[in-house]
């Protein structure tokens, strides 16, 4: 007999362990990348320099996948809702933004966009787990 | 829906930890079906069924 808990426990471990590796990567490579693109602006070595922290934000990606399919059909449920929530409303705050910018808001940063998304999740995940508790 | 998964756990002195342990779900999964906040999928219900031998229609009903 499977032993749920103890893989579910594993799971969440083992996304742990791959997240936080992955933006403790991603913490490196940001200022390293921002110092070595001085005087390589529009090159194509300034392009590969610019790519380097995207490089461990998609293993971030990769390691929520595998901890996705690791949830059983409840927790994967509360997931789903709460990335439509998170989903929805980051188009309607930028959509928001985007007419108050005609009426003299500042320009939106679209590096806020991920922040934003990965919070609004957060929210989300909090809001869809009351609903089942 | 309606379902008498709690009592049918109560019967055989089954822990919520221990049910989930046997279905392969999370202790959070077994307990918002007991609380009816959460109607399991047709392959969740009939490993419940299995389970605890009984027809899934007597377990869970609308």
């Amino acid at each position: 007999m499977l032993d749920s808990e103890n893989s579910m426990d594993a799971n969440a471990k083992r996304y742990l362990k791959e997240f936080g590796g992955s933006m403790a990567a991603y913490t490196a490579l940001v200022p390293i990348s921002i110092r070595m693109l001085r005087g390589h602006e529009h090159t194509a070595l300034g392009y590969g320099i610019a790519f380097l922290p995207i490089i461990p934000s998609a293993l971030a990606l990769w390691a929520f996948m595998r901890m996705f399919r690791g949830l059983d059909e409840l927790q994967r449920r509360i997931q789903l809702e709460a990335v439509a929530f998170s989903f929805l409303a980051t188009c309607l705050i930028t959509l928001t933004w985007a007419f108050q910018q005609n009426a003299g808001l500042p320009r939106f940063d679209v590096s806020w966009v991920a922040p934003l998304l990965i919070l609004l999740w957060g929210l989300g995940l909090g809001i869809a787990k009351r609903r089942y508790e | 829906m309606k379902n008498s998964v709690r009592d049918l756990r109560g019967q055989l002195s089954w822990t919520q930890a221990d049910l989930a342990e046997k279905l392969g779900v999370s202790r959070q999964t077994v307990n918002a079906i007991e609380t009816e906040k959460y109607d399991p999928s047709l392959p969740l219900a009939f490993k419940i069924a299995k389970l605890f031998r009984k027809p899934v229609e007597e377990i869970f009903k609308a």
